[in-house]
Order: structure tokens, then C-alpha cells, then sequence
């Protein structure tokens, strides 16, 4: 059985050329999704799209089915129960997604109470067990720390016990290592692919790498649509479109001879305006 | 420590504003063409005359003598007698204090408690008529001068329908509820104006944060667009709303003149125009002075509280 | 939409030029003089109806159009005078020089034009003159502070630099490079500026503090209207109407002028 299906989902901002045009793909309760794509491919608002975040002027068709449940016109009212408890998000910006009036164990423990409403001792109880689930050394001290005492990663790790905190059954990242150094992007993604477990996930990035870690099937989308999907290895071995292809040779710098120009997507693949 | 030699920075410049302030006021009352004696007795009084209330009034003295004379009175809590009467100064602007500091008080927060609800509003439904509405009201609310406003209060509540009083004031300790009923209508009036000010501020600090990426977490969490700007938006607009406030404050401290003339309130306000009236420059410095050192104290305060907050919270508090 | 509200402005700023122009050269009545019996509602020969000696209203209204555009011009244009040029001094230079002006208007702030307007009538007696220069005085602070902040953003532009190093004085500088470049937020402050001016202007003469009897403005209409709430509130209408349709004017100029000028906030809209 499957826990979301997307299906023809378009969704355009005023009279301009659809963000995401009609693209659809199914996830099991278990599964892992990459979506691969570059900044305005409509990856983001995918995302946005299956969380019911859109600006209001959006237009959105088509249709999400989360659990069997159409989302797609769903009342802000039921969607806000969703949001945070059944299907949560990881965002990018671990710098800003946090309030920095607020102390970090409040937020996350906020998450819990406004879905459950448990007493505050149980709920800091569970604040500081998600702290260190997350891997977070100290977890009563961050708890008790503002945004800005915090690293970036510490901050990732906090937004991920905030999205992971009433046990959802789908998780979206956005980007979710994009703003972090390398190294801590590696703890990050480990800790994701462990958490992420028993969770269906649909992985939103640019970097083709970082998602070949934690995704075996992935969508590459292209100007708002997805121009291909499957297995991860097989798109790897054998793209069938020339962005795909493009997308492979610039992620594989290694393997270029010194002497050679770095290999871009533009080698391989030219907008349809362009060409 | 750096924010500490800020603030002490500050506090210089503060206590050196308030010193030069009090010698511009003095200046502009003692030093302008105008014989004061000659005025307070009229044109027909002759030089013999003049010159007998002049030595009265210690007006002899040389400038600066009188001037530090006047300071060292005032930091005493003492600023003199009247020019006119002849009476101390003190009680009058005691009694005259209180009716201002209810005046502006509340008006200042009947004026937060609408704005902050109504500029939330404006900020929402920005994209829809009745968000575009409320911002045009604002707009019309920035033009119309209290006084005016309050007038056709007046006219309404007082003259038409006759629910309140058209002017005066009862002490609280007479009666608290003709306390309140005399209040009501000037309150509203100063407030109504202030409002649409501080509306159109509240609007922007909140489409500002209804774009921050915290703002969107705390959708993603689960809360509604009210709560989340109830619960993350306000905080973090607080500071500099304080400080908007804060200088509104000296804004609403002058214009409670003009409403204390409408309704006929005793206050420091009106306490000024008769001495103004009267060329009582005694009464005129002081209250003067009072004024100015309010709203400079204010603006102190607004900056210091702001020198003081943690930089990494106050972010978009940058003004002007 | 934007556009929209320059010329809202404008049409509202005009209505209340034609006003003044107009009652420069004619007037219905002498506004100075009883011309009809009191308190006369609106209707013909005074449109408008008469005031609570009989003067007709709306010549003094015509007449108050006249006043209130002069104390705004002489006011506005005062304080720009004064107050742009150490604004862009204090801009171009550095040290506790560059701060001593800003820290000057922080004093003068605490002197709003109310207060001053009032000091001045209380030392010399109140008159339009006082007005003006209230008004002027308490308005310099507002230029000298926006003038400072934006020589400072011109001031690292590389052509500023590149004029400096090649021996252009200081002053060539000033009013071929900076001013220029300064001239649109000074603009949108200048109009923002009048609208204060002339809501200044209606508070001290509804106080007596302003013009005296021979030269009718809209704040002493009102002063006067006051006396007859219960017999003709309809004299309260007009002149409030006049002041809050001038602010307003100036103020969606500011606003439309500021739309215009500053590229990215169009393209937010």
C-alpha cells in the first residue's frame, strides 16, 4: 500500500508557465525518493506543495493522496493537524529556521505540545530524549541555549528532532545538508538515514551526490516536469535524457583528466529556448 | 566591554543634550528682543516701574548667573515662581503632571491595542480587498489631525447623542468613573491617530516576518498562520516595536497639547498656553523643559534599551 | 497600483493648489470681513455658508490654502536648505566631525515644532513668521540625518572614488556627484516633510499661536467652529476636510515618489 500518491500535480503562480507540470510519482511507507534538479526546476515547490505551504495565489491541480487521504483542497484546518505530526519537513536553511527569540528546546517541545498537548515535564522529557537521538552531546544544555549558541549543525540536528518528534509517517527534506560543510554534512546525512528508517522520505536536492547516499530510487525534474525516474545505480549506468547525463558527468569531476575542461550540464543538455 | 562603553557614550551625550536643551530654552525666553517686565505690566507702565519688577525678579543679574541660577533651582525640583502670580511653580505643575501622564499613557496603549491586531490584519490580507481596505483607512487615519478628530467626538458622543462629556476632568480619587467617562473621548482621539502610525508599521514588521524562514518552520510544524505569527512573528517583532513606540511617545507627548485644548483638561498643556497667554516665561520655561527632557529621556531609553539587546536578536530592528 | 498612488497625490495636492492660486487673485468675498448674517448654512451667495460672525467660509478656506502652502514651501525648503548641505558635508567626511551634526539633530529632536512654535510665541509673540520658522527648525534634523545616510551609500560608488583620487575638490563633488544621486530620497522626505508642516501648521494656529486674525487658516476655522458645535457643526467639516486632504496629498506623493524611485521595492509589489 502506498502512502503517497502524486498524480498529474500542476501548480502555476499566476499566468506564467506551470512551476510543476503535471508530475506524478507513488511512494511505500517505506520508501526513500530523491528528487534531483536545479534551482527553479520546481523540486521546492513539489515540497511545498504536498505540505499545503504554498503562497495563496498558487494554483494547484491534480491530485496528492497521503494515507488515502486526498490533500489536494484539503481545509486549512484539517491540514494544520497533518503538518508536524503525520508529514513533516527538514528545511535548508538551518542559519534562519529556527526563531532566534526562542530558546531551542521550546520549539522543539512546542511541536509535541500543540499536536498532543502532554504536560510540560513529560514533554521536556521528550525534548531532551529527541536531542539525543538527534546526536546532540549535551542535550539539557542546547535545550536550554538560543538558536544563535548553537553551530549550523547542532541547528540541523535540532530542525530534525523538531520534524521528527511526533513520529511521522513522511518526512520531505528540502536541501537538507545544502548550507552545511562537508563534514558535517556526512554526519547529517547518516543521521537522516538512520532516522529515516522506518519513514517514507522524499529527498529534495541539487546534489546528485548526497542523494545517491540515502535514496535508491530517484525523479530528476526539469523546467517543472520529471523527465525521468527509476533506480538510482541503473539512471547512473544508463541516463536516458541528456540532462540526466549532463547532471552525472558534472558530478563526476574526479574522474576528469587534469588537462580537460570540467564537464557542465550545458554539455550535454541545452534548454529547448536556447538551442 | 564594548556595549557598555556605547551605553557610557550615550549617557554622555544624553546628560550633554539635556544641558545644552535647558540653555537653548532659556536663551530663546530670556535673550529675545521683548523687555519681559514690560510685558507682564503692559505699555503704559513707566520705566521706574519696569525697573522696580525687574529687580523683583532677580532680572538684573547678568545672563549666565540667572541661567545657572534657574538650573540649579530646577535640579532641585524647584523651578521658581511665577512671573504672573508670583506663586511657586512646583504645585502647579504637580497637579497639572498627573492629567497629561493619563492622557498620553493611555492613549499610547489604546493606540498599541488597536494597531497591533489591525496592521496584523492589513499584513495577511494584503493580497485581498479587505486587507487593502484597512490599509487605506490607515492611510486617511495618518492625514487627519487629532484635534480634528476629537472635535467631531465631541460632536457626536457629547453634542448629539450626549453619552459623555464634551471637556473637563474628575480626579480619580474623586470619582474613578467620571474619571473614565471624562477620559474616554480624548484618550480615543489622541489614540485613533496614533494608531494608524503604528498600524502601518505593524503591517510591514509583519509581512517582513511572514517571510522569514522560521515563520514557514513554524507552519511546517503545524501551526495556523495566526498562531504561528502570534506565537514566533511577535517576538520577534517586539523590539523594534518597542522602539517605534518609544519614539511615538514624544510624538504624542506635544500633540496631548492640542487635545487638552479641545477638552478643556487641565493639564501641563494647557497649563503652557495660559502662561503663554499671560507671558508668564517662568511657567513657560519650566514646562518647556519638562517637555523636552521627556522626550530626550525617551529617546535615551529607546536607544539604550536597543544598545543593550543582543545584536543576533535584534536583527531586523534596524530603523531609519 | 503604484502609479495609482502618485496621482492620487497629485490630484488631491492640486485640488488644494487651485484653491490657493484662485484665492490669491479672487475670492468670493473679502474673507476678512462680515459679509452675510452668522452662520449661514451652505447655499447661495455663500456656497459654503458663513462663519459664526458671518465672514463667508469659503473664501477663508481659500484664503487658508493660500497660508498653508506658504508655511509648508517656506518651511520645507528652509530645512532642506540648512540641513542637506551639513547632511552631505557630515556624509563625506569621517571622525567625530562626521558625528557632530547627527548627534545636534538628536538635541533638536526634542524640540518638536509645537514646542518651539510655542517658545518662540511666548518670547516674541506668535505669528505666521514664528510658524514658519518652528516648523523649519524642528524639520532640519529629519534632512540632515536622511542626507548623511545616503552620501554615505553614494559615497562608496566607485565613480565618487575615482573623481576623489583624481584631485576634483570636495565641493565639485558634493554638487555634481552626490546631490544628484541624494536628490530622490531628498524628494520623498521633502514631501513627507510638508505633510508634517502642514499638520504643524493647523495645530499651532488652532492654538492662536500662529497667524493672526487678519489672515484666516484652517487651524483658527477650526478654533472658531469649536464655539458653535451645537448650532453648526458643519463649520468643523471644511477646514478639517482642507488640512487632512492637503496632508494626505504630500503624504501619497512621498509614498508614489518613493514607489517610483526605489526599483526593488516595485518589484516586491
Amino acid at each position: 500500500m502506498n502512502i503517497l500518491e502524486v498524480t498529474d500535480l500542476t501548480v502555476r503562480f499566476g499566468r506564467n508557465r506551470p512551476a510543476v507540470d503535471s508530475i506524478s510519482f507513488t511512494l511505500g511507507a517505506h520508501d526513500r525518493l530523491g528528487i534531483i534538479g536545479q534551482s527553479g526546476s520546481g523540486k521546492s515547490v513539489t515540497s511545498l506543495a504536498i505540505m499545503g505551504l504554498l503562497p495563496e495565489h498558487a494554483q494547484v491541480s491534480g491530485s496528492i493522496r497521503f494515507d488515502g487521504r486526498e490533500l489536494v483542497g484539503l481545509p486549512e484546518r484539517e491540514y494544520r493537524k497533518l503538518r508536524g505530526d503525520a508529514v513533516s519537513m527538514v528545511f535548508q536553511e538551518p542559519m534562519t529556521a529556527l526563531d532566534p527569540t526562542m530558546r531551542v528546546g521550546r520549539q522543539l517541545g512546542e511541536v509535541v505540545a500543540l499536536h498532543h498537548g502532554e504536560r510540560r515535564g513529560s514533554i521536556r522529557d521528550g525534548v531532551l530524549d529527541w536531542l539525543g537521538r538527534v546526536g546532540i552531546t549535551e542535550p539539557a544544555r542546547i535545550a536550554d541555549s538560543y538558536p544563535h549558541e548553537l553551530s549550523g549543525g547542532q541547528r540541523q540536528r535540532a530542525l530534525v528532532a523538531m520534524a521528527l518528534a511526533n513520529e511521522p509517517a513522511l518526512v520531505l527534506c528540502d536541501e537538507p545538508t545544502t548550507a552545511l560543510d562537508v563534514l558535517v554534512q556526512r554526519q547529517i546525512l547518516r543521521l537522516l538515514d538512520v532516522q529515516l528508517r522506518d519513514r517514507a522520505t522524499v529527498f529534495v536536492s541539487h546534489d546528485l551526490a548526497v542523494v545517491r547516499e540515502v535514496c535508491p530510487r530517484v525523479a530528476v525534474m526539469l523546467e517543472g516536469r520529471i523527465v525521468e525516474q527509476g533506480d538510482i545505480e541503473q539512471i547512473i549506468a544508463e541516463p536516458r535524457h541528456p540532462y540526466t547525463a549532463g547532471l552525472i558527468a558534472s558530478a563526476r569531476i574526479d574522474r576528469v583528466p587534469r588537462d580537460q575542461p570540467l564537464p557542465s550540464v550545458a554539455d550535454f543538455y541545452t534548454p529547448a529556448e536556447e538551442a | 566591554m564594548t556595549v557598555l562603553r556605547r551605553v557610557g557614550i550615550r549617557l554622555a551625550w544624553f546628560i550633554g543634550s539635556l544641558a545644552l536643551a535647558s540653555f537653548l530654552i532659556f536663551l530663546i525666553t530670556n535673550k529675545l528682543p521683548g523687555n519681559i517686565a514690560q510685558v507682564i505690566l503692559g505699555t503704559n507702565a513707566s520705566p521706574g516701574e519696569a525697573a522696580a519688577l525687574e529687580e523683583r525678579l532677580g532680572l538684573t543679574k547678568p545672563f549666565f548667573t540667572r541661567y545657572l541660577d534657574w538650573m540649579a533651582g530646577v535640579l532641585r525640583f524647584d523651578f521658581g515662581v511665577s512671573y504672573y502670580s508670583g506663586e511657586a511653580i512646583n504645585p502647579l505643575i504637580a497637579s497639572r503632571f498627573e492629567v497629561s501622564a493619563w492622557l498620553v499613557g493611555l492613549g499610547m496603549l489604546l493606540a498599541v491595542v488597536i494597531a497591533i491586531p489591525v496592521g496584523s490584519y492589513a499584513a495577511m490580507r494584503r493580497r485581498h480587498a479587505d486587507g487593502v481596505a484597512v490599509s487605506a483607512l490607515s492611510q486617511i487615519g495618518l492625514a487627519i489631525p487629532a484635534f480634528w478628530a476629537g472635535i467631531w467626538l465631541v460632536i457626536v458622543f457629547a453634542v448629539n447623542l450626549g453619552w459623555l462629556p464634551a471637556g473637563g476632568y474628575v480626579s480619580w480619587w474623586e470619582s474613578p468613573g467620571e474619571w473614565l467617562l471624562h477620559l474616554i473621548l480624548p484618550v480615543t482621539s489622541l489614540a485613533l491617530v496614533q494608531s494608524s502610525v503604528l498600524s502601518r508599521y505593524v503591517r510591514s514588521a509583519v509581512i517582513d516576518v511572514s517571510h522569514e524562514d522560521y515563520f514557514r518552520t513554524a507552519r511546517a510544524v503545524g501551526w495556523s498562520r495566526i498562531g504561528a505569527l502570534w506565537r514566533h512573528g511577535m517576538r520577534n517583532i517586539a523590539i523594534s516595536l518597542l522602539t517605534v513606540i518609544g519614539l511615538q511617545l514624544a510624538t504624542l507627548l506635544v500633540g496631548a497639547i492640542l487635545i487638552e485644548q479641545v477638552f478643556a483638561l487641565p493639564g501641563l498643556g494647557s497649563a503652557l498656553l495660559m502662561a503663554v497667554s499671560r507671558r508668564d516665561l517662568g511657567i513657560v520655561q519650566a514646562i518647556v523643559l519638562l517637555l523636552v527632557w521627556a522626550v530626550l529621556l525617551i529617546n535615551f531609553l529607546v536607544d539604550v534599551t536597543y544598545q543593550l539587546v543582543d545584536p543576533r536578536l535584534r536583527r531586523r530592528g534596524e530603523l531609519q | 497600483m503604484k502609479r495609482g498612488t502618485l496621482n492620487l497625490g497629485l490630484t488631491l495636492i492640486g485640488i488644494v493648489v487651485v484653491l490657493a492660486a484662485v484665492g490669491l487673485v479672487w475670492t468670493p468675498f473679502d474673507p476678512t470681513k462680515i459679509t452675510g448674517s452668522p452662520l449661514q448654512p451652505p447655499g447661495w451667495p455663500h456656497v459654503l455658508g458663513t462663519d459664526g460672525l458671518g465672514a463667508d467660509v469659503l473664501s477663508r478656506l481659500m484664503s487658508g490654502a493660500k497660508i498653508c502652502l506658504l508655511v509648508g514651501i517656506v518651511s520645507v525648503a528652509g530645512a532642506a536648505v540648512v540641513g542637506v548641505p551639513i547632511g552631505i558635508f557630515s556624509g563625506m567626511t569621517r571622525g567625530w566631525i562626521s558625528d557632530l551634526p547627527a548627534r545636534l539633530s538628536d538635541i533638536l529632536y526634542g524640540f518638536p515644532a509645537l514646542l518651539l512654535a510655542i517658545l518662540l510665541a511666548a518670547a516674541v509673540g506668535g505669528s505666521t513668521w514664528t510658524a514658519m520658522i518652528a516648523i523649519s527648525v524642528a524639520t532640519i534634523p529629519a534632512f540632515v540625518r536622511l542626507a548623511r545616510a545616503a552620501t554615505y551609500q553614494v559615497m562608496s560608488h566607485g565613480y565618487i572614488e575615482a573623481a576623489r583620487v583624481s584631485g576634483i575638490p570636495k565641493v565639485a563633488i558634493a554638487v555634481r556627484h552626490v546631490l544628484p544621486n541624494i536628490a530622490p530620497v531628498l524628494g520623498v522626505q521633502a514631501s513627507v516633510s510638508f505633510g508634517i508642516a502642514i499638520l504643524a501648521e493647523a495645530g499651532l494656529s488652532y492654538l492662536g499661536l500662529g497667524s493672526g486674525p487678519e489672515a484666516p487658516t484652517w487651524g483658527r476655522m477650526l478654533r472658531e467652529a469649536q464655539d458653535y458645535l451645537f448650532n453648526a457643526p458643519i463649520l468643523a467639516l471644511w477646514p478639517g476636510l482642507a488640512i487632512a486632504v492637503a496632508t494626505m496629498g504630500f503624504n501619497l506623493l512621498g509614498d508614489g515618489l518613493r514607489d517610483l524611485f526605489d526599483p526593488r521595492l516595485r518589484e516586491m509589489s
